[in-house]
C-alpha cells in the first residue's frame, strides 16, 4: 500500500512527458525501498516501490533528485535516457528525507511536525547484539534502555520519554512492516522468578532490518491508538527488487567477557570473629597475610572426594578470585544469508540467520534461527499484494540468576571454584551450605531449557481505486509457543525442603495476536500550493494468551526429568483474551513547501473496559513552519519550527473489572483452597489519559552540514489505572483505581556535524544525542496515602530494605529506605539525609525510625556521541555515552557486607590483640540539642556491620553515572578491483568492540544492568544478584554476490 | 468547491466505517472477551475454610517461623517472639537483630497482611456467603476470627476491627481499643459455640469438609472455643485478677466438658502439615535449614541441668564448629555467633515439633491445665492449682514423648522429672513454679508464651535478662533499660493508614498490661 500511496503522490500530469524507470540501490547494490524521486524545480515526483524501482513521467532535460532514509540525496540529469540505475551513498548523520510514520506511512521529513528518529540497517546490524534494542543505546535521543544482564538471551527494556504508567505497561509498541508484534515479557516460571526471560522483540533478526524509526511523542503515535501509548518502534524489513539474484552472506564471531565485577574486601578468610570456622559462608575469619592454619579438630573435604579428612594444622588455602573465575569467555557465532531478486511482477527477499551464543556464565546458551520471506507481487496495475512470513526459533539453557549469584556470593575462598568438583563421587553436592546450591552445581546440573517457536505472517493488499484514491488492507498474525523445562535434579541443595529430591517445572505458553487494518487514502495536489492527504481507517486487534505451568516436587527415579516422574504436581493455569476496535482519520495539509498541518482523530473500543464506558476518542494536531524559506540565508539552509498537541489513552488491564478468588496451590491434605484476592477489581474503571505537547526546532546550517533537531515535550498522564495500595486491615492490599497522575517534561535533541572534515579520501561525521527527562508523580492515592511501591523485596530475594517508589511530589522511581537518624528534620523531608547525623548519649548513630528519601533512579541526562570516519576503503566509528546522575541500590553489597566480603567491610575490628584488623570509625554529627558532636569510636565488628550498618539502606545508595565507550569499530571494504575477478560484488571485514570501556564510581557491576528483568513496567534501580554485563570484541565478514 | 466536495466525501466514508464498527452487537461481543477464564467469582465454604486455616492461621503460627525463606510467604513472627521470651536466640541476620531489640516497622508487614488479607477476609466471606445448612462452617469461622484477633491484640494492643475488611467504605480503618477487641473476641467465641450448637441440633446441616484442624469434629471446635475463652480471659490477670480467674476457670470447666477429657495430643488445637511440598510442611523444618533461630542458652541450660526428658523432643543438634557433639554449647542470648554446636527445633524422627509433617500447636490441653492452675492459684485454691499444674506437666511430657520414635532414654527420665517438677501440693505450689513450668511446656507457642512472660513482668522464668549488645567485652551493656513489650506496627500501616496507626515504641506496654 505504501508504494501505491506514494505512486498516487506523483500522479500529476505533465505536458510532453515520457515515462522513465529506475532502480535505486545502496552502495552494496541492495535495493532501497521507497526512495523518493523528485523532479528538480517542480512539485512532481514519485517514490520507488519496495524493490527500489520507480517509474515517472518526466519532461525532457529534467533533473531528478533521489532521496531515501539514511542516504545522501543524489541529483541526476535525465538527459534522454529512459532507465536509470541510481546508487545512493549512506548518510551518516541519520537525517533522512523520508521517514516512516505511524501505520507505515512514509512522509517527507520536513512535512512532519513531531519528533522521530531513524536508525538505519547498517547501524543495527553492525551492533551485533542478539537483542536489537541493545543496539539503539546511545544512538537515539529521548530513550532509556536497560539490559537485564550478562545471561544469554536476556531481555531489555526501553522507556521512551519517561514512564507513563505507574503500575502498567511502559514499553513501546513494536511494529514490523505495518503490523504490531508481540513484545510481551514472560514471567519466569514458578519459584524460578529470577530466570531472565526475554522480551519477545529479541526474536527479530537484526540482519533483516532495513530501518527502525522511533516514534516518540503522542502526535507521532496517535494513529496507532492505545497500543502505542508509550511510543512506537516502527521497523521496516528488507525487501527484494527487480533484477537478478542478489546473495549476501555474513559471518560474525564475538568474544565476550564480564565487563565489571563488584568491589570485594580483600585479605580476609572464611571464618568468624577473626578465627577460621568450618560452617560459615562468611569471610569474617583471619587475615590471609597471617598465613593461618586450620585449627585442631577441623575435618574438611578439600578435594571433593565427599569424605572430610582431618586437616588440622595445614595452611588454609586462599582463593580470593572465585567470583571472577566463575565467569568464562562468551562466544557468539552469527551466520546470515540473504537472497533477493525478482521479476517485473514479483520480487522476493529471503533471509536466513542463525545465532549461537555461549554466555559468560558457564553452560548458559542461547540460539536463534530466523527465516523470513518477503514477497511483493504487482498483480495488476491497480493491485499489489505483499506477503511476509517469518519463522523464528529460539531457545537455550538459562539459570535462575538469584540462586546462582547468591550461591556465588556465598562461595568461600577456601576452595578454588574452578578446580573443586561441584559433586562428589556419590553424586552429592560438595558444598557446605545446606539450603543454597553451589553456583557450579546450578550451572552444571540444573537450569531451564526452553524453546520458542514463533510465526509472524502478514498479507497486505494495496488497491488503487481511482486517481487520488487508494485502499489498502493488511492482516497480520503473530503466534508463538514456548516450552520450558526447569530442572533441579535429585541432590540439589536448594530442594532441601523435600529431602533433596529435587523438583521441576514444565511450562507451556501460547500467545496469539491478530491485527487487521483497513485504510482508505486520498491524496491530492490542489494547484501549485496546496497538498492534501487524508485517510480513514479501521483496526481490529485480538490477543489470546495461555500459560500452563506444572510444578513437580520430588523425583521418584533419578535422571528422568519428566513431570510424570515426580511425587506431587501442582498446576498453575492462566489465560485471557482481549480485543480492541479502532477507527481513525488523518488529514494532512501543506501549503507551498513551508506550512504543514496535520490533524488526527481516533476512537478505540476495548474489551477490557466496562461496556458502558468502553470507548474513548482522542485527537492530535501538529503544525510545522519552514521559516528558512523566507530567510534565504546561505548559512541557514533549513529552519523549521514545529509544535504538536496530542491526547492519547490507554485501556485497563485484562480482568480488572471483576474480583475473582484465587486458587492457592498446592492443595493441603488434598483440600483445594480458594482465597479472596489481595487486589480487587473495579467495575467502574475509565480509560487512562495522557496529553502531550511538544515544540521543536530543526536547524540546518551550511547546506545541512550542521543540523540540530531539538524537541521540548511536556506530557501529563492522568486517570491512570493504578493498583492503589490500601491498608492491609481492609482485607485487601490493593485496588484498581483511576487515580494516578504523573508528568514528564524533557528535551531530546540531536546535533549532527556532517563531514566535519572532508578531504579527498577522508570524511568524519559526528552526531550528538541528548536526552533529558524530568518526571514528577502528582498523585498516586487519596487521604495521604501517597505512595505506590514499584519495586522492593517482594519482587525478588532482595537483601536491603530499600524500595523504588512512586511517591507524590517526587520523581518517578524515588528510592526510599532507612537512613542514619538525622537531627532537626522531619522524615518526610526530601533533604533528610542532608541534615546532621543525630548522635545520642552513646555517641553512636542509629537507624531512622521510618523510611526516608535516599535518591532517585532517573538520570539527569544521557548524552551519546556518535562518530563515523571513512578513509578510502576503511571506515571507523565509535559511540561514547555519558549518563549523568541517577542512583542505584547496590543491594548485592548489602549481602556482601553481611558476609564480610564487600568492600565496605575492608576496615574491621576483631579484638584488641589482633594485628591488622582493629579499625574503628568515629561518626560526626550533633547531639540531641543540635550541638556539634564527635561520636564515640565504633568498633567495626561483624556485629556492627551486620546488626547496624547493614540495616541502613543509605549505605547502599550509589551514583549510577557512567562514561562508556558503547561501541567502536573498524571496517575495511575490499576494493572492487580485487573482487571483480572473483565474481564478488562486495566484501567487507570489520572488527568491533562493544562496551569495552566503562568509567563509573559505582562499586557493583555495570550500573546499567537492571535486576528486574524486562517486565512491562520497566522499573529498574535495584542491583540484586545481577549477572555482570559484558564487553565484547567481534570480527565479521560480509560478502555479496 | 471541488476541495470541499472531496473533504465531504472523506468524512462521509469515514463515518461509514465508524458506523459499521460501532454496531451494538459487535461491541457487546467485545465485552465478552473480558471474562476471567481461570478464577471463580464465588468460592465454596470448604475451600474458603481451608484457605483461612492454612494460608491464614498458618501464617501466624507457621510461616512466621520460616524466617527469610520466601517459601511460606516469608515473615517471621511467632518463632521470633520466642527470642523475646527466652526460648530462642537469633543466630544470624534478622535473628541477631531481634536478639538486640533492633526492630524495624518493615519487619512486621506480614503480621497484618496474613491476619487481615488472608485469614480474616476469607472468614468474613465464608460467614457472609455460607448456605443455610452450613451453620457449622459459620461457627468454626467465628472461632477462627476470635483466635486471629486475640493473637493480634496480644501482640499489638489496639488494632483495626470495627472498620476493617470493607475497602469501599473504610479504605483506612481506624484502630479499636484493645478492650473492645477482647470483647469482640469473647463475643465471637460465644457466637461460634452457639452456631455449632445449632448446627449440631439441625438435621439438615451438611458435614464439615475442608477443615484440616479438627477434620469437621464440631465437638472439638467447641472445646477449642472454650480453651480460647479461658486463654483470653486469663490475659486480664493484671487488670482484673479475680474476675479473670473466675471466668477462666468457668471456661476451663466447659472446655473439659466439651471434649478435653483425654490426655495426649488428639484434642490439641493444631495446624497439621502434609509435608508433601515445601509449601505444605511445618515451617520449623525450614527454619532448621536456615538456622536463624537456635535454642537460647539459659533455656537449654535449664533443660539440661534439670535432666528434662523433653530435650530431644524439643531440639535437634545442628552443625557447629569443631565437631563436638556435646549439648549445651548453644547460642547465648547476646548474639555471639559461631562457636559451638547449636540446638534447634529440628527434623530428628523423635522431634515432636520440627519434622516436615509435625503439627504447629495453636493452643493445647496442657495450656488449658496451666491456665486452670494459674487462675486457681490467683483465687487461692492452691489444691486445684497444684493438681492442674502436675497434670499439665505430665500430660505435655507424655505427649511430646508419644511418637513411635521417641527415645527410650528420654522416657526413662520422665519419672524423676515428674517427681521433682510435677508433684506439687497445695502447700508447695507457687506462681513461679506454675509460670516456669508453663514456660517450658508452651515451647513453640511463642506468641502466647510471650504474653505469659509479659503478664508476669518478665519475672518467670527467673533467668530472663535484657540482652546485651556484646558479651565478649568485660562488662556487657544491656541493649535497653527495660524488656521489650510489643513489636512495631507494620510499615505498610505507616504508609497506607498513616493517620490512624497509633504511635508506639517497643517498650510501650499494651493497654491490658498497663
Amino acid at each position: 500500500m505504501l508504494s501505491a500511496l506514494l505512486l498516487l503522490y506523483s500522479v500529476l500530469t505533465f505536458a510532453q512527458s515520457r515515462e522513465v524507470t529506475g532502480t535505486v540501490t545502496n552502495a552494496s547494490g541492495q535495493p532501497i525501498p521507497l526512495a523518493t524521486v523528485k523532479i528538480k524545480g517542480a512539485r512532481a515526483g514519485t517514490s520507488a516501490d519496495q524493490n527500489g524501482v520507480f517509474t515517472l513521467k518526466i519532461a525532457p532535460q529534467t533533473t531528478l533528485i533521489i532521496s531515501a532514509i539514511g542516504y545522501e540525496n543524489k541529483e541526476i540529469s535525465a538527459g534522454d535516457r529512459t532507465s536509470f540505475s541510481v546508487q545512493l551513498s549512506q548518510d551518516n548523520k541519520s537525517l533522512s528525507e523520508v521517514v516512516v510514520t505511524a501505520l507505515g506511512i512514509t512522509r517527507d521529513k520536513k512535512a512532519i511536525s513531531y519528533s522521530t528518529q531513524t536508525v538505519n540497517a547498517e547501524t543495527i546490524a553492525s551492533g551485533g547484539r542478539s537483542n536489537l534494542v541493545d543496539d539503539l543505546n546511545g544512538k537515539v535521543a529521548g530513550v532509556q534502555i536497560t539490559n537485564a544482564g550478562g545471561q544469554a538471551g536476556a531481555g531489555t527494556t526501553i522507556v521512551i520519554r519517561g514512564y507513563n504508567s505507574l503500575t502498567g505497561n511502559n514499553q513501546p509498541l513494536y511494529v514490523v512492516d505495518g503490523v504490531p508484534i508481540d513484545n510481551s515479557a514472560e514471567q519466569g516460571s514458578g519459584y524460578a522468578y529470577n530466570v531472565p526471560t526475554a522480551n519477545r522483540a529479541i526474536d527479530l533478526s537484526p540482519d533483516d532490518i532495513e530501518s527502525l524509526t522511533v516514534l516518540k511523542g503522542g502526535a507521532a503515535t496517535a494513529l496507532y491508538g492505545i497500543q502505542a501509548a508509550n511510543g512506537a518502534l516502527v521497523i521496516t524489513t528488507k525487501k527484494g527488487r527487480n533484477g537478478k539474484l542478489n546473495i549476501e552472506f555474513g559471518y560474525g564471531h564475538s568474544l565476550a567477557k564480564a565487563n565489571k565485577f563488584p568491589a570485594f574486601s580483600h585479605g580476609f578468610m572464611r571464618g568468624t570473629g577473626g578465627a577460621y570456622n568450618t560452617v560459615t559462608t562468611n569471610n569474617w575469619g583471619p587475615t590471609a597475610s597471617s598465613n593461618p592454619v586450620f585449627p585442631a579438630g577441623t575435618d574438611l573435604d578439600l578435594v571433593g572426594t565427599g569424605v572430610p579428612v582431618d586437616v588440622s594444622g595445614q595452611k588454609i588455602p586462599y582463593y580470593p578470585d572465585n567470583y571472577k573465575n566463575f565467569f568464562v569467555n562468551g562466544n557468539t557465532n552469527k551466520y546470515n544469508l540473504a537472497l533477493s531478486g525478482g521479476g517485473d511482477k514479483t520480487t522476493y527477499y529471503v533471509g536466513l540467520s542463525r545465532l549461537d551464543q555461549d554466555a559468560i556464565v558457564r553452560n548458559n546458551t542461547y540460539g536463534k534461527t530466523s527465516a523470513v520471506l518477503n514477497l511483493t507481487t504487482q498483480v495488476s496495475p491497480r493491485l499489489s499484494i505483499t506477503t511476509k512470513i517469518n519463522y523464528i526459533n529460539t531457545g537455550g539453557l538459562r539459570f535462575d540468576a538469584g540462586r546462582m549469584m547468591n550461591g556465588l556470593a556465598y562461595y568461600v575462598n577456601t576452595w578454588d571454584i574452578t578446580a573443586f568438583p561441584w559433586k562428589d563421587p556419590f553424586g552429592q553436592e560438595t558444598w557446605w551450605q545446606k539450603t543454597i546450591s553451589s553456583p557450579m552445581w546450578s550451572v552444571h546440573e540444573g537450569g531451564e531449557r526452553y524453546k520458542i517457536n514463533r510465526y509472524i505472517a502478514n498479507i497486505g493488499a494495496d488497491y488503487k481505486l481511482a486517481r487520488d484514491w487508494s485502499v489498502n488492507y493488511r492482516y497480520g498474525l503473530d503466534n508463538y509457543s514456548e516450552s520450558r523445562r526447569n530442572v533441579d535434579p535429585i541432590g540439589t541443595l536448594s530442594s532441601w525442603a523435600t529431602n533433596y529430591l529435587g523438583q521441576m517445572h514444565e511450562v507451556r505458553v501460547n500467545s496469539l495476536q491478530v491485527n487487521s487494518e483497513l485504510m482508505l487514502n486520498y491524496d491530492h495536489q490542489f494547484g501549485e500550493d496546496f497538498h492534501l492527504h487524508g485517510l480513514v481507517g479501521q483496526n481490529v486487534f485480538y490477543h489470546k494468551y495461555d500459560v500452563l505451568d506444572i510444578t513437580g516436587t520430588s523425583f521418584v527415579l533419578p535422571d528422568l526429568f519428566d513431570i510424570t516422574n515426580t511425587q506431587t504436581q501442582t498446576i498453575y493455569h492462566s489465560s485471557y483474551q482481549k480485543q480492541t476496535l479502532g477507527v481513525y482519520g488523518d488529514l494532512q495539509l501543506s501549503y507551498k513547501d513551508f506550512l504543514f498541518l496535520e490533524g488526527t482523530l481516533r476512537n478505540d473500543w476495548s474489551s477490557t473496559l466496562p461496556r458502558n464506558n468502553d470507548h474513548f476518542l482522542y485527537p492530535s494536531v501538529s503544525a510545522g513552519f519552514l521559516f528558512s524559506d523566507f530567510l534565504h540565508q546561505d548559512w541557514l539552509s533549513y529552519g523549521k519550527l514545529r509544535a504538536s498537541y496530542a491526547g492519547t489513552a490507554n485501556d485497563a488491564p485484562v480482568n480488572a473489572l471483576t474480583t475473582a478468588y484465587t486458587s492457592v496451590t498446592p492443595t493441603v491434605f488434598a483440600n483445594t483452597r480458594f482465597s479472596y484476592p489481595t487486589l480487587v477489581g473495579n467495575p467502574n474503571l475509565k480509560p487512562e489519559r495522557t496529553t502531550q505537547q511538544e515544540v521543536g526546532l530543526d536547524l540546518g546550517f551550511f547546506k545541512k552540514k550542521i543540523f540540530l533537531e531539538a524537541t521540548y515535550y511536556s506530557k501529563k498522564s492522568f486517570d491512570q489505572i493504578i493498583k492503589a495500595p490500601t491498608s492491609d486491615a481492609t482485607g485487601v492490599t490493593q485496588q484498581y483505581l483511576n487515580l494516578g497522575e504523573t508528568t514528564n517534561k524533557g528535551i531530546d535533541a540531536t546535533l549532527t556535524f556532517k563531514d566535519v572534515i572532508k578531504a579527498k579520501d577522508f570524511t568524519w561525521t559526528s552526531a550528538f544525542n541528548f536526552s533529558k527527562n524530568v518526571s514528577k508523580v502528582v498523585r498516586v492515592g487519596d487521604n495521604g496515602n501517597d505512595k505506590v511501591i514499584l519495586l522492593d523485596g517482594t519482587f525478588g530475594a532482595q537483601n536491603s530494605t530499600a524500595e523504588i517508589d512512586a511517591q507524590k511530589g517526587q520523581h518517578f522511581g524515588a528510592i526510599f529506605g532507612y537512613a542514619w537518624q538525622r537531627y532537626g528534620v522531619n522524615e518526610t523531608d526530601p533533604n533528610y539525609t542532608k541534615a546532621p547525623i543525630l548522635l545520642g548519649a552513646s555517641g553512636i548513630p542509629v537507624t531512622s525510625p521510618g523510611k526516608v528519601l535516599l535518591g532517585n533512579t532517573s538520570p539527569d541526562f544521557i548524552l551519546g556521541w556518535n562518530n563515523s570516519l571513512t578513509y578510502k576503503h576503511f571506515n571507523f566509528g565509535f559511540t561514547l555515552e555519558w549518563r549523568k546522575g541517577g542512583d542505584v541500590v547496590n543491594d548485592m553489597n548489602n549481602l556482601l557486607t553481611y558476609s564480610g566480603k564487600g568492600i565496605l567491610t575492608q576496615n574491621r575490628y576483631y579484638s584488641a590483640t589482633y594485628a591488622g584488623a582493629n579499625s574503628t570509625k568515629t561518626y560526626v554529627g550533633v547531639d540531641d540539642q543540635g550541638k556539634a558532636k564527635t561520636g564515640t569510636p565504633v568498633q567495626l565488628t561483624k556485629l556492627w556491620y551486620t546488626g547496624t550498618f547493614k540495616n541502613i539502606d543509605e549505605n547502599y545508595i550509589e551514583d549510577a553515572s557512567w562514561w562508556r565507550l558503547r561501541n567502536v569499530y573498524l571496517g575495511y571494504s575490499i576494493p572492487e578491483s580485487v573482487l571483480r575477478p572473483l565474481h564478488v560484488k562486495g566484501a567487507e571485514i570489520s572488527v568491533a568492540g562493544r562496551n569495552v570501556w566503562l568509567h563509573t564510581k559505582y562499586t557493583g557491576i555495570d550500573p546499567e544492568v537492571s535486576s528486574a528483568g524486562s517486565g512491562p513496567n520497566g522499573v529498574v534501580g535495584i542491583d540484586v544478584n545481577s549477572v555482570p554485563a559484558t564487553k565484547s570484541w567481534d570480527v565479521s565478514l560480509k560478502v555479496k554476490f | 468547491m471541488k476541495l470541499i466536495f472531496r473533504i465531504l466525501l472523506l468524512i462521509v466514508s469515514g463515518a461509514f466505517v465508524l458506523e459499521l464498527s460501532s454496531c451494538k452487537k459487535t461491541l457487546d461481543n467485545l465485552a465478552s472477551y473480558n471474562v476471567n477464564e481461570n478464577q471463580p467469582l464465588k468460592a465454596s465454604s470448604p475451600t474458603l475454610l481451608t484457605a483461612a486455616e492454612f494460608s491464614g492461621v498458618m501464617a501466624d503460627e507457621g510461616s512466621f517461623i520460616s524466617a527469610t525463606s520466601a517459601i511460606n510467604g516469608g515473615g517471621d513472627g511467632d518463632g521470633f517472639f520466642g527470642i523475646f521470651n527466652g526460648h530462642m536466640a537469633g543466630n544470624h541476620a534478622q535473628g541477631v537483630d531481634f536478639n538486640q531489640y533492633i526492630l524495624k516497622h518493615g519487619d512486621f508487614q506480614f503480621l497484618f497482611n496474613d491476619a487481615y488479607a488472608t485469614s480474616l477476609m476469607n472468614l468474613k466471606l465464608l460467614i457472609l456467603n455460607a448456605l443455610p445448612n452450613e451453620g457449622g462452617f459459620v461457627g468454626i469461622a467465628k472461632i477462627l476470627e476470635a483466635y486471629q484477633l486475640g493473637y493480634l491484640t496480644s501482640v499489638y494492643g489496639d488494632i483495626p476491627w470495627s472498620q476493617a475488611l470493607d475497602v469501599n467504605k473504610y479504605p483506612q480503618p481506624k484502630y479499636d481499643a484493645q478492650l473492645a477487641i477482647y470483647d469482640t473476641v469473647q463475643t465471637f467465641l460465644s457466637e461460634g459455640i452457639a452456631w455449632i450448637k445449632a448446627a449440631k441440633a439441625s438435621s439438615t446441616s451438611t458435614a464439615i469438609t475442608g477443615d484440616i484442624i479438627y477434620n469437621g469434629d464440631l465437638g472439638m471446635w467447641t472445646a477449642a472455643a472454650y480453651l480460647l475463652k479461658a486463654r483470653f480471659y486469663n490475659h486480664f490477670s493484671k487488670k482484673d485478677p479475680t474476675g479473670s480467674a473466675t471466668s477462666a476457670l468457668l471456661m476451663v470447666d466447659s472446655a473439659k466438658l466439651a471434649g478435653f477429657t483425654a490426655n495426649g495430643d488428639a484434642g490439641n488445637f493444631t495446624l497439621p502439615y502434609d509435608g508433601l511440598t515445601q509449601y505444605t510442611q511445618n515451617p520449623w523444618y525450614g527454619m532448621y535449614a536456615n538456622g536463624m533461630l537456635v535454642a537460647n542458652l539459659p533455656f537449654l541450660d535449664s533443660l539440661m541441668s534439670q535432666n528434662d526428658p523433653r530435650l530431644n523432643a524439643y531440639f535437634s543438634s545442628i552443625d557447629g564448629v569443631g565437631g563436638s557433639n556435646t549439648f549445651g554449647l548453644g547460642k547465648v542470648i547476646s548474639g555471639n555467633v559461631g562457636t559451638g554446636k547449636y540446638m534447634q527445633v529440628g527434623p530428628d524422627k523423635w522431634s515432636y515439633y520440627g519434622q516436615a509433617t509435625s503439627g504447629e500447636l495453636l493452643a493445647t490441653y496442657p495450656e488449658l491445665l496451666m491456665i486452670e492452675a494459674e487462675a486457681a492459684f490467683r483465687l487461692g485454691n492452691t489444691t486445684r492449682a497444684a493438681t492442674a499444674h502436675n497434670a499439665a506437666v505430665t500430660d505435655q511430657i507424655n505427649t511430646v514423648l508419644s511418637l513411635p520414635a521417641s527415645l527410650a532414654a528420654d522416657k526413662a527420665k520422665v519419672a524423676a522429672y515428674v517427681a521433682k517438677y510435677a508433684s506439687e501440693t497445695s502447700g508447695s505450689i507457687t506462681l513461679e513454679k506454675i509460670m516456669t513450668e508453663k514456660h517450658k511446656l508452651m515451647f513453640t507457642l511463642e506468641g502466647e508464651s510471650w504474653m505469659d512472660v509479659r503478664r508476669t513482668d518478665y519475672k518467670y522464668p527467673s533467668w530472663l535478662t535484657i540482652p546485651v549488645a556484646n558479651d565478649t567485652i568485660p562488662s556487657p551493656v544491656p541493649v535497653a533499660a527495660s524488656f521489650i513489650q510489643r513489636v512495631l506496627y507494620p510499615q505498610s500501616e505507616l504508609d497506607k493508614n498513616t493517620t490512624n496507626v497509633p504511635a508506639a515504641t517497643i517498650f510501650d506496654k499494651i493497654p491490658i498490661l498497663q
